[in-house]
């Protein structure tokens, strides 16, 4: 057993050194450098992170603030029972914001293994996201905006809220394809 | 396919959670509701060839007695107080119960549901019905199964209006 666990672990951190190597020799390439040159904030480490794990959506979830309902959704696994997934999404969310409750603060955040969740509220509706990756700066930013975008789209025009299919398109456009 | 909350209230051990398992099959851990307060199931019912997806919070306690954050009673489209008829406890304080769960949920109504009809003689069940200061809509038992779907399809209904 210890030498089997041995040799996965050699195994993957063998493929994490050659993806860095990798990673490291396509970054002080000439036209890198030049482009660094020209770079704003982002250090060489932040490059080479989110080269190596880069930060994914893995599902998005449309909810009712109060129902728990789900009115939209986009996953790239598969959610045994998406709508009691957003059920108890929303009661931890409850849970957690009423034993820790000061005026004005909602939970925003849980982390788990490679998980991050993040809850963002809207007028009647909240959206949760999952990503896996290292979450930089940067896509922390993208990621707020693009759900502006998208929570002001649906509270723009409420047929979102009644129709799933043209919900998941609007989330897949904006979040996904964007 | 139409999508409703419902909420399964009452005090700690009077068979809320059993009641919910004959009803549906599919539920989360057991140690939700010990750690937050609430377990949620789903089950489509059709009711008047209309489709429901209920979204059944089964809630541990009343927010007054046990501390269930406010937020789980928001959003309910109908709810089902359930008590224990073998636990006098469960139901003497009843009328002001329900009174606290429809301010909390912004309910009119309340279906009320004494479960446990297994333990009782009718003859008892009679006696309880007198005591009991609201009126009692469905008597139950999760046990032998006795008007379960009854008193679902009671909230499914309310849910719908």
């Amino acid at each position: 057993m210890g030498k089997l666990v041995k040799k996965f672990i050699i195994a993957e951190i063998t493929k994490l050194t050659e993806s860095i190597n990798q990673t490291i020799n396509d970054k002080f390439s000439l036209t890198q450098i030049l482009k660094r040159l020209f770079k704003g904030k982002r250090t060489d480490a932040d490059d080479v992170l989110q080269e190596v794990f880069e930060p994914v959506i893995e599902e998005v979830f449309v909810i009712g603030e109060k129902t728990g309902l789900l009115i939209g959704i986009y996953s790239r696994g598969n959610i045994a029972d998406k709508d009691m997934v957003s059920g108890m999404l929303t009661a931890i969310k409850s849970f957690a914001e009423d034993a820790f409750k000061k005026e004005g603060q909602d939970l925003e955040d849980i982390k788990f293994e490679t998980f991050q969740l993040s809850m963002v509220n809207y007028n009647s509706i909240y959206i949760a996201t999952a990503t896996s990756g290292v979450i930089t700066s940067e896509f922390k930013e993208k990621l707020s905006d693009n759900l502006n975008t998208l929570a002001e789209k649906i509270l723009r025009d409420r047929t979102h809220l009644n129709d799933e299919n043209k919900l998941n398109k609007l989330i897949e456009d904006i979040l996904i394809l964007d | 396919m139409i999508a409703k909350k419902v909420l399964l209230i009452g005090s700690f051990g009077v068979g809320k959670t059993s009641l919910v398992r004959r009803f549906v099959l599919n539920e989360f851990s057991e140690n939700y509701i010990s750690t937050i307060g609430v377990r949620i199931s789903t089950k489509t019912v059709v009711i008047e060839d209309e489709e429901v997806k209920l979204m059944i919070w089964d809630v541990a306690g009343t927010s007054k007695e046990e501390n269930v954050p406010k937020a789980y009673f928001l959003g309910s489209s109908a709810a089902m107080y359930v008590f224990d008829l073998s636990r006098e406890e469960t139901y003497l304080n009843l009328d002001k119960e329900i009174e606290s769960i429809k301010n909390l949920s912004g309910l009119d109504e309340v279906i009320i549901v004494g479960n446990k009809r297994d333990l009782l003689s009718d003859d008892e069940i009679f006696e309880i019905r007198k005591i009991v200061p609201v009126t009692i809509d469905f008597i139950t038992s999760a046990k032998e199964n006795a008007n379960v779907e009854g008193s679902f399809n009671l909230l499914t209904q309310q849910s719908l209006k």
